[in-house]
């Protein structure tokens, strides 16, 4: 039966093996027998090396994949084969094991096309002026193919546009091109768009793609993964690209800019890249996403398959992926105070820093990482594979102001500002409490000096409610939208984001009332708003408010710019908010707050803590209607309300400038008295407070300032001294403000009486604490608190409800991460520019020329024109990684001006119907924010701002921002952006290109093309006044399409429906046309 | 007639295949993809279907099984004594609580030593005289329609569980396509004037996309249960009139017509062209399917449309029926919004699944009962979970915490056997001893009903595991 020497095979012989065999062992077996690894000695990559192993006549290949012993059973791992791929290899062998002729076996990895070193692939001989269309040739003489001619000048000029800039040219800039006859308004257009600045965004973009940008996201208000501030980064990235800064540098700034710059924040900024991997909960998903990553994106190595095992493909070993996050086991996130802003909520710098750099990287057996290897510590390292040595590593000594951020001279300066600010804030409110105050006894005066008229104090209309949450009765309260949840004694709203709801009190309430509500704000995306509502209708407050329905809303924000109490008003679904009717307020997340609504007649009081707000005549009548509290956009919790008819004998405080003068009662005016001496003495304190801040801070600054310059001992000590006791000073009145404000609300009666006494406690311990500490000596290791420079971002790998222990900030850095960007952009390596251009190429061109463009290893795809890759790379290489020089060879290139048309192109779609050998241009369905983007740009709103914090949520549809701005994080995407395929922000190293009935329903329904349809039209139609015209102007401009006459027919027809409707004016029936032009396949669509 | 074939191909072509057809375009240039020649799935089944369409009701949050469908007398006997003072003291042996993975440790998803008796009574119902719970009482009643699984188990005790029980995998662990995505790609619509994946109900805890690597066109289509608004962009902004729309619809079609002169061939404008007509359908026949103008008053309480409670729910329950009445393929509804989901009774349990019970417990009865007398039961397979169960003991003195080690799903319709409970847990509902069942279980066997195969589904350079592809229950399979 068996013969002893493979026979040459038949040619269905062959495909037995060729096409049900060897693709199973290919599959099954390779990894361990094949060209990357060999275990114990056997090959199964040609028919030769299987039987030349013997394994057929001993019988052992049989035996071995059919063995239910699963310590013997091949492969050892997974499924065993399936029957019918056994009794293929039965057969096979049955048959004499024939072999195909001429069989290629695995290759050995070190061959690997991609791992060999870049050379520079001569030029042939050509008469192409453009090295890339030369380099082309080469495979198309040898198929006998010949590109397709060069498209129109309209489709050039357009795919110039959208390309480079992302969006298409305005109708001016197309007329110009249009009658320019010059012979270089070609590349004339490429230089003036490499060099407009919209080139950055558009191009950004891409690599934001590529470099997974995210901004924050996380369970509501709790950050989790990647970083506020984060934009930084991507104001780097564009900027850096119009600037062209050399690629391999971009790369060493984003992995070392801590090391290689680390005092330079413009440079810091790119380093964001590190500080968008950032997770709150698991360091070890952090550790892989960023080895995975670094691994795709810039070496096109696909590292992550090697966490578990060895990887079945190329030549990296399970330790090599634990080498490779070794670089980075030291690192974390920290946000640097920016010059300006003190508060890293508002603002900050984003970016990483060695605080491990004793962590220990351990193997985890099987990936798992509740199974490290202890036994072996591992250090950073490469794989050999690229034949590349790393450079040695050498630790960085950091400059003091980088580690001690705190010595940076804007700290200092930001904090002696803000005491200056608040010393003179306090300045004028205590002079308008001095003047209240004076104004206050006079008119006391007054009404001592005449008979008091004051009526005897009435009994309130019995209307009085306290409701402290212990239930929560449905009787009394109705809901509204959002999530509420309720416990004995509060009553939380859940839900995040910008929508209303409302709690409504069901009872009716007097008409003149006091309002109280105790709550706590505990987060929320923006506005934080949480209000006591009054004279509201009886509809679903949740939706929008329409028709005749209103409501009155007195609110406190935590908005983080501008935390404020306002009271505003809907009527018939506008909001309306008198600038006059706000009042700032300072604000913290988790604090409770008493927020007091008083009214009477249209004259509103707010109160917050006791201190008025507000005091404003309310422009919306008065009407019959509910109380009912309402959040938007807020996470609060609930613990308090009262309501009760407004005593009639209370004098609200009305809002001119002389707030007591028409108290008209006797009464009225001592507590008006009271209010204001009360007010005056808090205020006085204040300034007090203040200046003693001023003196601490400035006390502070030139005790650092000698102990950060080395100064003699004897100058440290005595500043050190003056410094302590200034900060001690400020704490004892401090403490004495908050005495006096729990004693007034004491006096007053807002919030528990328990709770406050307990406060009032607390507040007098406080006080003697702080005053014995002023009298006590100075301990000879006492410090000065020094300012914050930086904040680190604290992890809870290990506890979720509580921070990390901190991870400090040293003055060494590892410099891993500097010998590994080194060594990526080594020229040496291989795979660097060849990834870099085959990511460039791909967006040009719409295809990339390795199609695979993570994966460059044996299991990725060759190229189809390996000189063209390689001549690429060396050329960006020596062109000082510049990109620019990139784009501009690429779109000069006849490659990139051949047209997308495959009419006439029937004898090069039977060579190459694939298109491998670049005869013809693909088309492209354009990027999402290109789609956008355009539509508001060819309506003229679009607004070019450049850079800044994202444009959050809820404000995106009515921003006309380029979409590159808008916040992009896993759980905050646009709607209209994710129809058309939004960049994942976990991984996207290709975008989409669906099409899909949604992006049709979206461009036709959508608010912004519907608004915008009519402005293009009217914009075209300022200079053409007849129909024929229009139709060929709006197809160049909207479409970049030569109009045929056929469609001007049809067009001209459909405006003359249009026109003929009982709504139809010629202004309508273009906006039709032109809405139509929207929804046109070649609007989403580079030709 | 158009055949399944050529229904197929219009798919392919009419977009809502065209990311399967690109991909397609692009592996095939891949050497690897030429020697197996790989292709995309045609849309037939691979073998005979029993089921066409999916309702899969999930509940946010981590429904108890213990008060649900998996009586245990134990723990109200034991209630009050830690685990250790109990005969069960060994379900906390280390080794038995392996399978649990480090993923994200936030607190919750600990074990409770204290046992916490049962909150609600139990009742046997229907021929089978299966036990459930007394706050499911509608459920109860189409007892021996029900497939109960009893003895499920996962590994991640945390809320990104919830990823995993729709893709096989931790939302911390990559994007993978879910289940809903998988049975789009493989089996396509019944009817093209719909969506043929959507979803229901808010699921903002996890993420928004179903189709990752299989492509956006497999995403889940989210509708909502309002004819004014049911789907994102399905009104115009500004007023237009019909007619306007109607000529501008015309002209549309006419001008990307013409263009295929000077672009033959491109498969893209023809996608185009084919996503416009099927939006314009669509914007038509979608607002249809959610207004309940047609139904009867009965077949509305039915659903519990005349209590407010359990209206919303009713209203979802009654679209989905709609649904998949018109051919939609998977209907994935999601109940309980909020926070990380509101059956997640951490505390006040009884208060939390009472509540949550009177909102889905009516609409899913009547549901069952109306597949059931429409037909429709027998070719529509109805799935019940949630991302995992709760501990036996107790946590903050009258909750549960999240538990993976034992929880409770099940299944009806579409040639599941009626009737029966599958695989148990042990006396305190702990783990699962019996025919235990990991999450992709319940995914292979819904793809077996409709009559495919997971490893068919494979694509190129996409690996999954194989505990990724999960093993058919075929136990519960008439």
């Amino acid at each position: 039966m068996l013969s002893l020497i493979p026979h040459i095979g038949t040619k269905a012989e062959d495909s037995l093996y060729l096409q049900s065999i060897k693709p199973v062992l290919k599959a099954r077996c390779y990894a361990c027998h094949g060209g990357l690894k060999q275990e114990s000695d056997l090959r199964l990559d040609t028919a030769d090396s299987i039987f030349d192993a013997g394994i057929i006549d001993s019988g052992a290949l049989l035996q071995r994949i059919t063995s239910t012993d699963l310590d013997a059973r091949m492969p050892p791992e997974g499924e065993p084969l399936e029957p019918s791929q056994i009794a293929a290899i039965k057969k096979w062998i049955d048959s004499g094991s024939p072999k195909p002729v001429n069989e290629v076996g695995d290759t050995d990895p070190s061959t690997h096309w991609a791992f060999q070193p870049v050379t520079r692939p001569h030029l042939p001989k050509s008469k192409r002026d453009n090295p890339i269309d030369a380099l082309l040739d080469i495979r198309r003489s040898a198929a006998g193919i010949t590109p397709l001619g060069q498209a129109d000048k309209l489709t050039l000029i357009r795919r110039l546009y959208l390309d480079l800039v992302g969006m298409p040219p305005s109708i001016d800039e197309l007329n110009a091109l249009m009658t320019n006859s010059s012979n270089h308004w070609y590349t004339d257009t490429i230089e003036k768009l490499l060099n407009d600045p919209r080139h950055g965004e558009r191009w950004g973009r891409h690599w934001m793609d590529i470099w997974r940008y995210s901004d924050w996201w996380g369970l509501g208000a709790q950050l989790r993964f990647s970083q506020k501030h984060i934009w930084h980064w991507r104001d780097w990235i564009i900027e850096s690209l119009n600037d062209d800064l050399p690629y391999d540098e971009m790369v060493r700034q984003m992995l070392a800019a801590d090391e290689l710059y680390p005092n330079d924040l413009d440079k810091l900024r790119g380093s964001g890249y590190l500080a968008r991997n950032w997770q709150l909960f698991n360091r070890n998903h952090w550790m892989e996403d960023v080895v995975e990553h670094v691994g795709k994106g810039f070496l096109g190595l696909t590292f992550n398959c090697a966490k578990c095992h060895d990887h079945k493909f190329d030549p990296i070993a399970q330790t090599d992926y634990y080498n490779f996050r070794a670089f980075f086991e030291p690192y974390h996130v920290r946000t640097d105070v920016l010059p300006g802003v003190r508060d890293v909520a508002v603002n900050g710098l984003p970016r990483p820093f060695d605080g491990l750099p004793d962590a220990k990287t351990f193997l985890f057996t099987r990936g798992n990482e509740k199974t490290p290897d202890k036994s072996i510590d591992i250090t950073p390292g490469v794989p050999d594979l690229l034949g590349l040595p790393l450079p040695e590593i050498q630790a960085v000594s950091l400059p003091d102001n980088a580690w001690q951020p705190e010595r940076r001279k804007w700290i200092f300066d930001a904090h002696l500002q803000a005491a200056e600010d608040a010393v003179s804030t306090a300045e004028s409110n205590l002079k308008a409490a001095t003047q209240k105050l004076d104004k206050a006894e006079a008119l006391l005066l007054k009404f001592t000096n005449t008979p008091d008229q004051t009526p005897p104090e009435k009994e309130a209309d019995e209307y009085s409610l306290e409701e402290n949450f212990e239930q929560l009765e449905p009787k009394r309260w109705k809901i509204f939208g959002g999530e509420w949840e309720h416990n004995p004694g509060r009553l939380d709203q859940k839900m995040d984001g910008a929508t209303r709801s409302v709690l409504r009190l069901l009872d009716t309430p007097p008409a003149d009332f006091e309002a109280t509500l105790r709550l706590t704000i505990n987060g929320g995306s923006m506005w934080r708003s949480v209000g006591i509502e009054f004279d509201s209708t009886q509809v679903d407050p949740s939706q929008d408010i329409t028709g005749d329905h209103s409501t009155q809303n007195v609110y406190m924000s935590g908005y983080a710019r501008e935390p404020k109490v306002h009271a505003a008003f809907n009527k018939g679904g506008t909001w309306q908010y008198p600038r006059g009717a706000m009042g700032p307020i300072q604000f913290e997340l988790g604090k409770e707050y008493v927020l007091k609504v008083q009214v009477r007649d249209t004259l509103i009081n707010a109160y917050l803590d006791d201190e008025l707000i507000v005091s404003w005549y309310t422009q919306l009548a008065r009407r019959p209607g509910s109380i009912q509290i309402s959040t938007f956009d807020v996470l609060p919790t609930l613990k308090a309300f009262t309501l009760r008819a407004l005593p009639e004998n209370l004098e609200l405080v009305k809002p001119e400038n002389n707030p007591i003068a028409d108290a008209t009662s006797m009464a009225g005016a001592k507590a008006a008295l009271a209010t204001a001496k009360q007010n005056h003495s808090l205020m006085a304190l204040d300034l007090e407070i203040a200046k003693a801040a001023y003196s601490s801070v400035k006390a502070r600054g030139k005790a650092l300032q000698s102990l950060w310059n080395n100064e003699d001992e004897e100058l440290v000590t005595t500043t050190r001294n003056t410094a302590i006791r200034a900060q001690q000073q400020t704490a004892v009145l401090a403490s004495r403000r908050l005495l006096m404000q729990v004693e007034s609300k004491l006096a007053s009666g807002a919030g528990k009486k328990e709770e406050l006494e307990k406060q009032l406690a607390d507040a007098k311990t406080d006080l003697e604490s702080a005053l014995k500490a002023k009298e006590s000596p100075i301990p000879d290791d006492a410090n000065v608190e020094s300012f914050v420079g930086a904040v680190w971002t604290p992890t809870r790998f290990y506890n979720s409800s509580k921070d990390d222990e901190k991870v400090e900030f040293h003055a060494i850095s590892t410099g891993r991460r500097t010998a590994l960007a080194k060594w990526i952009t080594d020229k040496k390596n291989p795979l660097t520019a060849r990834v870099a251009v085959n990511h460039i190429w791909l967006r040009h061109m719409g295809e990339p020329l390795v199609k695979t463009v993570f994966d460059f290893g044996r299991r990725g795809n060759n190229p189809a024109q390996p000189e063209l890759l390689d001549w690429l790379a060396a050329e960006f290489m020596d062109s000082g990684w510049s990109m620019r020089h990139l784009h501009r060879l690429i779109v000069t290139s006849n490659a990139y001006q051949t047209t997308s048309s495959l009419r006439d192109s029937d004898s090069q779609q039977n060579v190459d119907s694939e298109n491998a050998l670049w005869w013809r241009r693909p088309p492209i369905r354009v990027e999402s924010q290109v789609v956008r983007d355009s539509i508001l740009s060819l309506s003229g709103t679009l607004d070019l701002t450049m850079g800044g914090p994202p444009v959050e949520p809820g404000m995106q549809a009515a921003s006309t921002r380029r979409s590159v701005y808008f916040f992009h994080s896993n759980n905050s995407r646009n709607l209209f952006l994710e129809t058309f395929d939004e960049a994942l922000v976990k991984e996207c190293y290709m975008r989409d290109q669906s099409i899909k009935p949604q992006q049709a329903l979206a461009i036709s329904n959508s608010q912004l093309v519907n608004d915008a349809a009519p402005k293009i039209a009217e914009l075209l139609s300022k200079e053409t006044k007849d129909n024929p015209t229009f139709i060929k102007d709006a197809f160049a401009v909207v479409l970049g399409i030569s109009v045929t006459p056929d469609e001007i027919i049809e067009c001209l027809s459909a405006l003359e429906q249009w026109e003929r409707l009982p709504e139809g004016t010629s202004g309508t029936a273009r906006s039709q046309l032109i809405w139509v032009l929207l929804n046109h396949n070649d609007f989403v669509t580079i030709r | 007639m158009i055949t399944q074939s050529t229904r197929r191909s219009f798919l392919t072509q009419s977009g809502l295949g065209f990311g399967s057809l690109a991909l397609s375009t692009m592996l095939l240039k891949d050497g690897v993809a030429r020697e197996q020649a790989w292709r995309p799935p045609t849309g037939e089944p691979h073998f005979p279907a029993k089921a066409k369409s999916v309702i899969w009701l999930f509940m946010n949050g981590g429904v108890s099984q213990m008060e649900s469908f998996d009586p245990k007398p134990m723990l109200t006997k034991y209630g009050g004594k830690t685990i250790s003072e109990t005969p069960f003291a060994d379900v906390q042996n280390p080794d038995k609580l392996a399978i649990e993975r480090l993923v994200v440790p936030d607190g919750n998803g600990n074990q409770r030593n204290t046992l916490y008796p049962l909150q609600v009574g139990y009742r046997k119902h229907g021929e089978s005289g299966i036990e459930i719970s007394d706050w499911f009482p509608h459920i109860a009643r189409n007892v021996d329609k029900l497939a109960i699984v009893r003895s499920m188990w996962t590994t991640d005790s945390n809320h990104g569980a919830q990823t995993q029980f729709h893709s096989g995998r931790h939302m911390n662990d990559g994007e993978f396509p879910t289940l809903g995505a998988w049975v789009h790609y493989g089996l396509g619509s019944l009817n093209d004037n719909l969506p043929q994946f959507v979803s229901l109900g808010s699921r903002e805890y996890w993420n928004k996309r179903d189709g990752f690597y299989l492509g956006p066109a497999h995403d889940a289509v989210p509708l909502r249960v309002d004819p004014k608004n049911p789907l994102d962009f399905s009104q115009s902004a500004r007023p237009v009139t019909e007619r306007s729309r109607a000529i501008g619809q015309h002209l549309l079609t006419k001008l990307n017509r013409i263009r295929e002169g000077e672009y033959p061939n491109d498969p893209a404008l023809e996608a185009r062209i084919a996503s416009y007509e099927l939006a314009f359908k669509m914007q038509k026949s979608i607002p249809d399917v959610v207004d309940f103008a047609d139904e009867t008053e009965e077949t509305k309480s039915l659903y519990g449309m005349d209590h407010e409670h359990s209206k919303p729910f009713g209203m979802t329950l009654l679209a989905a029926r709609r649904l998949v009445e018109r051919g939609v393929r998977f209907v994935q509804i999601q109940h309980g919004a909020g926070g990380a989901g509101r059956w997640d009774a951490h505390s006040g349990l009884m208060n939390n699944h009472q509540t949550n019970a009177l909102q889905v417990d009516q609409p899913i009865g009547g549901l069952l009962e109306d597949l059931d007398r429409r037909g429709l039961l027998e070719e529509t397979l109805v799935i019940f979970a949630s991302e995992f169960g709760r501990t036996p003991g107790s946590q903050s003195s009258n909750g549960r915490d999240h538990h993976i080690f034992g929880f409770s799903v099940w299944m009806a319709g579409g040639g599941i056997k009626g009737g029966i409970a599958h695989g148990a847990t042990d006396e305190i509902g702990f783990h699962a001893v019996e025919n235990r069942h990991y999450v992709t279980d319940i995914h292979a066997t819904i793809l077996h009903q409709l009559g495919l195969e997971s490893r068919k589904l494979e694509i190129p350079g996409r690996k999954r595991l194989d505990i990724d592809h999960g093993k058919v229950i075929h136990d519960i399979i008439a």
